[in-house]
């Protein structure tokens, strides 16, 4: 082969100029004046990233640090065609790269969709495990951070006292939909009345539900426009109203 | 050198690295981005380094980083081992009063201000540790807690001294850093104090708060700083002046202080210079500026282009209505596509630009300004042991502290 190179041992800083030849499977490192520095078996060659025209070779068994040094597009392209087991490394070391690569972005995509799914069905199992006062708590907090930042401390208006009044019924339905929910322990939002627990509603053939929902024949809800809204079997407050 | 050379002469370093080369890099690494969701950083940071390290050359000899991604994914991994404990705790100070979770916050950002400096230290262990010249490695010893405290404790008496502190600070970290490096066998030395950092750092003191002061007195008195309005176009222009003033002296002070630290760096009787210039510093950034309008124009007709064809009632008469380019939006996923596609553009664009000539530049900047004496002596460093402990920065990248 008779390649120039540059070869350094790992073992100390000082750096030799020698020639490369391929000799019975392994590549010989001959010193200036021709004395053989190391012989490094084929099978045991690998190449580490360098620049651009530049082939780094290291050897399995050797000091981490020891390399044969290539620089020139000519030199390097005769050695890489001298040792086809280098394409053959760099192809399997870049494999092994994008199997991780693939196996960690499946891994993150699998914790995402944890989290987007996941979160949400269980959400209902863990709000029976959270104290009804801790709830307390943390409603109280969020409604003072809002009245703190949408008031900018002076204290949100009362707007209506009257608790029979068309919006704060309105209020008290919304709140009892939303805490509406099979074995809840509170269903209290600070600040907001709620009188009375709201009874799940029930859907009778023929007639609405207290979501504004008409029943069909089978007793299951549908988005009948023909449905009056006053048709409700319960409602939120307890009191069954009546078309 | 190799054998043969008779005569020491100062060894320049050499960079042979090429902004194309490293731009088709961070192309392909920013598209790998979307199809791993960010996961390829890990590998883009890895061939980054590779390449400053490998194009910067001395004596005939370029570096080299033995770093892989799988470390710096580990490290990432143990990190969040710090992190997750920590949103936790932003969670539950998120439902306390105001006054509990101000005070959390507060107790949480002087706790990362802490972390910080450990980050930043092991950080360079890791780096170092995977660096290879010649074949021999590099290392970090010292104490990152030690690090830590030491840049805690100064930069909270730079606070208490309203900056003048900063100097002490500066050599005190330098001189840390540099006194527990080595390679292979050898030791770094440091000679570097406070005393060759304090007048560049006085004279930019003094005049940026001279021109600060100057600048803000003469835009008040311009209607530069109106209570209410908008100010007027001589405020603008003289707070920009000022502004641009103060930034050419930071950039002075930032030249100073590279070039007198760098060289006060020695191993054994191996000595580096740099000499690195404040206006090549400016022209950095000029360039940078001018490289990112650019890129933005670009982006900002293709913009043009490809909302038009998507959303064209917005601009049918040739004018532009945002109501029902709103409408648009709301109704069209591939408006909204287009929207976050064009926005992910823009943040690749401004990492691409900064990269390249910032980072670039400055890599360059430091190696083309670098020479070595003495570098014959280094032929009889041995070896010592690869540092197995360490898994690689997790704790910087997670921060985001980390450089290069």
């Amino acid at each position: 082969m008779g390649i120039a190179g540059r070869f350094h041992d790992g073992l100390t800083a000082q750096v030799h100029a020698v020639g490369l030849e391929y000799v019975a499977g392994a590549l010989v490192i001959l010193a200036a004046d021709g004395t053989e520095l190391q012989r490094w078996p084929a099978a045991d060659l690998y190449a580490v990233p360098s620049r651009k025209h530049e082939l780094r070779l290291a050897a399995n068994g050797k000091p981490t640090g020891a390399r044969v040094v290539v620089s020139g597009r000519e030199d390097v392209a005769r050695v890489l065609a001298t040792l086809p087991v280098l394409h053959e490394k760099r192809r399997q070391q870049t494999g092994r790269e994008i199997r991780l690569a693939v196996t960690a972005t499946v891994a993150l995509a699998a914790v995402i969709s944890a989290y987007l799914y996941g979160v949400p069905l269980l959400a209902g199992r863990i709000v029976g495990l959270v104290p009804p006062a801790w709830e307390q708590s943390l409603g109280e907090t969020v409604a003072r951070q809002m009245e703190a930042s949408l008031s900018e401390g002076g204290g949100l208006e009362l707007c209506d006292n009257d608790p029979t009044s068309l919006a704060n019924r309105a209020i008290a339905r919304f709140g009892a939909a939303t805490l509406e929910a099979p074995a809840r322990p509170s269903n209290s939002i600070s600040g907001w009345s709620s009188p009375t627990s709201p009874t799940p509603s029930r859907c009778r053939a023929g007639r609405c539900s207290s979501s504004r929902r008409c029943c069909n024949r089978r007793g299951r809800r549908t988005n009948s426009p023909a449905c009056s809204p006053t048709r409700w079997v319960t409602s939120p407050t307890g009191t069954a109203w009546s078309s | 050198m190799v054998w043969g050379a008779t005569e020491e002469q100062p060894v320049p370093v050499v960079f042979t690295g090429t902004r194309r080369e490293l731009g088709g890099m961070l192309l392909r690494g920013y598209v790998l981005l979307i199809p791993t969701i960010g996961l390829y950083r890990f590998w883009l940071t890895t061939r980054k380094r590779r390449f400053y390290w490998s194009n910067t050359e001395i004596d005939g000899d370029p570096l080299e980083y033995t770093g892989s991604a799988m470390q710096l994914l580990l490290g990432f991994l143990m990190a969040l081992a710090v992190f997750v404990p920590l949103y936790g705790l932003f969670f539950y100070l998120s439902t306390q009063s105001s006054e509990a979770a101000i005070f959390g916050y507060s107790g949480v950002a002087v706790l990362l201000w802490f972390l910080m400096g450990y980050a930043l230290y092991r950080a360079r262990d890791f780096r170092l540790s995977q660096t290879l010249w010649r074949g021999i490695r590099c290392d970090q010893g010292g104490s990152a807690w030690g690090y830590a405290l030491r840049r805690f404790g100064w930069s909270l008496l730079v606070i208490v001294t309203a900056g003048l502190a900063y100097p002490f600070m500066a050599a005190s970290l330098w001189r840390y850093r540099y006194r527990n490096s080595w390679y292979g066998d050898r030791q770094f030395g440091f000679t570097g104090s406070w005393k060759q950092l304090a007048r560049p750092f006085y004279v930019a003191y003094l005049a940026i708060t001279a021109i600060g002061a100057a600048g803000l007195g003469l835009a008040y008195a311009a209607d530069g700083l109106p209570t209410s309005g908008t100010p007027s176009v001589e405020g603008v222009v003289v707070l920009l002046l000022a502004a641009a003033l103060i930034g050419m002296l930071v950039l002075y002070y930032q030249s100073r202080e590279l070039s007198r630290m760098f060289s006060a760096v020695q191993l054994g009787e191996a000595k580096l210079t740099v000499v690195v210039r404040a206006r090549s510093l400016a022209g950095q950034y000029l360039v940078f500026g001018l490289a990112l309008a650019g890129s933005y124009f670009v982006l900002a007709v293709g913009g043009l282009i490809v909302l038009g064809s998507v959303a064209s009632g917005a601009f049918a008469g040739g004018e532009f209505d945002l109501a029902i380019f709103m409408q648009t939006l709301q109704g069209s996923f591939v408006v909204l596509l287009a929207i976050i596609f064009g926005y992910l553009l823009l943040f690749g664009a401004f990492s691409l630009m900064a990269e390249l000539f910032l980072g670039l530049g400055l890599w360059k900047l430091v190696a083309r300004g670098a020479s070595i004496t003495g570098l014959d002596s280094l032929a009889s460093v041995g070896a010592r042991g690869e540092d197995m402990a360490l898994a690689g920065e997790g704790l910087a990248d997670a921060l985001n502290v980390g450089a290069y």
